[in-house]
């Protein structure tokens, strides 16, 4: 079982992009992020969607209430120019510094091990400091489930 | 007590114990360090002065650490630890919400009311982290504007801590110094805060009427029977604090100390519950109980160069003569109240409290001394949005609400804090005078 079977290769993001733009790319290759590389192509943090959305579109004092919502709490959705304003901010304010990734020769438990490690669900795969693709645990689980089929 | 003989000039130890306490006092109030820091470095440096110079010395300063306070406060916060992840406040919050039945000016008594009657026993700090965003997400469901019930929350939260023994720190700190039962403290601080907190609440009705002149429609869309996720660890965390609170209520007729009540129920909670000593440990704020261990030792070092001694009797002349001594516990009252309201009251506390002790060895009545700091800390601190922890949560949590209309801001806190402290600390002075004999020892 090799990272390389399941690596799902994505563009990159970068300052300037928008949030619409990484958006756009993650939702393209199913994919829950993004890495974010400086002028030289390193990279040098991550662009989660999970993190995005919670900086944008969720108060905390929601999160913390959250077993206790109702469902006719209309109102408090976004509208459509609070969506319009989010998915035009400059994606820079939303990168996580710290980065998971591993090179194409880590074994899958090491992947797992990483992904636990820095709590998230992917990992970008590099080598040499170029960026190759992106690993997921859903990615996993299809590879345990092709090596392993019903009989 | 008879009078000792007084100290009258000040001495070499003095000068250098003085020294260090406004040394660790001014890095404690600019903030340049933590405070924690800021106490233990103090601390530090008072036992080395002490030792030098011989007026204090490490076993001494281990005795100035008041256990009671300290123990106290430790098993409160581990009872808060309990009794959070059950879901209580949660469920009394949205409770009172639908209680009020769509009238913003109830609403804002309500929840006033509830959070001052829960920091009566527990700490105030930890019942505004945890109604704030309650507020916040309750005013938005509502369409209200959640400042005012935000600043309003966290000042009658600070009230209601006032009228208790364990409401507040500063109140623990008193009654385990003046050996304040916590009876006696309810029923000499009880009255003047119910006036006080009318007279509060119905100040922030009006100054907060155009907010609150709305009639709601509709029900708030929360659940409150999903707060509660295990009744019967409720049920338990409960009757354990119950226990706790019967026990205040007659401890010194037991011979036991608060803190030794508060263990008793802690322990119970602890062994019914199954809790985790672990995660129990984990929520106790433990850089607050090391600033006050080291603040301890600091005064017990100023204490044991005889510094305080010489300032008690200084202003033991002063309070001599009966009504003199009104006259002074004003002036105590308001001091403390003006200075809580810049600076943190718990240095403050410390340090008066063996000017006090002092003055009792001068032969004066220090009981009404007593009740007169307590006030002033507890009323002192509704001022200014940075005078008690409360008031920086309350605008910490406005600043999340994504409402400019509703950010709290220092002016706007000043608007409303200062005429509400000011009408408290006049109620407050009023009542203390009227009735200044029953505040006698």
């Amino acid at each position: 079982m090799h990272l390389l079977d399941i690596v799902v290769p994505t563009d990159t993001a970068a300052a300037g992009m928008t949030v619409r733009e990484v958006f756009t790319e993650c939702a393209e290759r199913n994919v829950p992020g993004l890495p974010y590389v400086d002028e030289r192509g390193k990279v040098v943090g991550r662009v989660s969607i999970r993190h995005t959305l919670k900086m944008t579109c969720i108060p905390e004092y929601m999160v913390k209430a959250a077993h206790l919502l109702g469902d006719a709490i209309d109102h408090l959705a976004l509208r459509d120019d609070e969506i319009q304003l989010i998915l035009d901010l400059p994606i820079d304010e939303f990168v996580l510094e710290d980065v998971a990734h591993l090179s194409a020769a880590s074994p899958i438990v090491k992947a797992l091990s990483v992904m636990e490690y820095y709590n998230t669900g992917y990992v970008f795969l590099c080598d040499d400091e170029r960026y190759r693709g992106i690993v997921t645990r859903m990615g996993i689980a299809r590879l345990l489930l092709k090596r392993s089929p019903v009989i | 007590m008879p009078p000792e003989i007084a100290p009258t000039e000040l001495t070499r130890d003095m000068l250098v114990a003085g020294g260090v306490l406004v040394a660790a006092y001014a890095l404690i109030f600019t903030e340049v360090l933590h405070r924690a820091t800021a106490a233990l470095l103090g601390a530090v440096l008072m036992v080395v002065a002490g030792m030098v110079f011989g007026f204090y010395d490490q076993e001494s300063a281990i005795q100035a650490i008041d256990g009671n306070t300290m123990v106290l406060l430790l098993a409160m916060m581990m009872m808060i630890a309990i009794l959070r992840p059950t879901g209580a406040f949660e469920y009394a919050a949205v409770r009172i919400t639908k209680l009020a039945r769509g009238d913003a000016r109830v609403l804002l008594v309500y929840l006033t009311l509830a959070v001052s009657l829960i920091s009566m026993i527990l700490d105030n700090v930890t019942t505004i982290i945890i109604f704030a965003p309650l507020t916040v997400l309750i005013t938005r469901l509502l369409k209200l504007n959640p400042m005012p019930f935000l600043i309003a929350e966290a000042m009658m939260s600070n009230i209601g801590g006032a009228a208790t023994l364990v409401g507040d720190p500063p109140n623990i700190m008193i009654g385990s110094a003046a050996n304040i039962d916590f009876t006696r403290f309810l029923v000499h601080m009880g009255p003047p805060i119910a006036v006080v907190w009318i007279g509060t609440v119905a100040l922030l009705l009006f100054l907060f009427r155009d907010h609150l002149r709305v009639r709601l429609s509709g029900e708030v869309e929360l659940d409150e029977r999903k707060a509660i996720k295990d009744p019967a660890a409720l049920a338990m965390a409960l009757g354990s604090l119950a226990l706790i609170v019967v026990l205040f209520f007659v401890h010194h007729k037991l011979h036991l100390y608060p803190a030794f009540v508060a263990l008793v129920g802690l322990v119970l909670a602890m062994l019914l519950l199954r809790s985790q000593p672990d995660r129990l440990f984990a929520e106790v704020h433990w850089s607050v109980l090391i600033f006050f261990a080291a603040l301890f030792v600091i005064v017990g070092g100023v204490e044991g160069s005889g510094l305080l001694d010489l300032v008690g009797w200084q202003l033991a002349d002063m309070a001599r003569d009966p009504e003199k001594l009104l006259l002074a516990c004003l002036a105590l009252m308001w001091v403390a109240a003006m200075l809580s309201a810049v600076v943190d009251n718990i240095p403050f506390t410390v340090a008066m409290i063996p000017i006090i002790v002092g003055l009792e060895k001068a032969g004066l009545d220090i009981a009404p001394l007593w009740w007169a700091l307590a006030i002033g800390v507890g009323l002192g601190g509704n001022g200014t949005h940075i005078g008690a922890t409360a008031n920086i949560i309350a605008v910490s949590e406005s600043e999340k609400t994504g409402d400019p209309r509703g950010r709290i801001t220092p002016v706007a806190w000043l608007r409303v804090g200062i005429p509400t402290m000011v009408v408290s600390l006049v109620l407050a002075s009023a009542v203390y005078a009227l009735f200044f004999d029953y505040f006698l020892g």
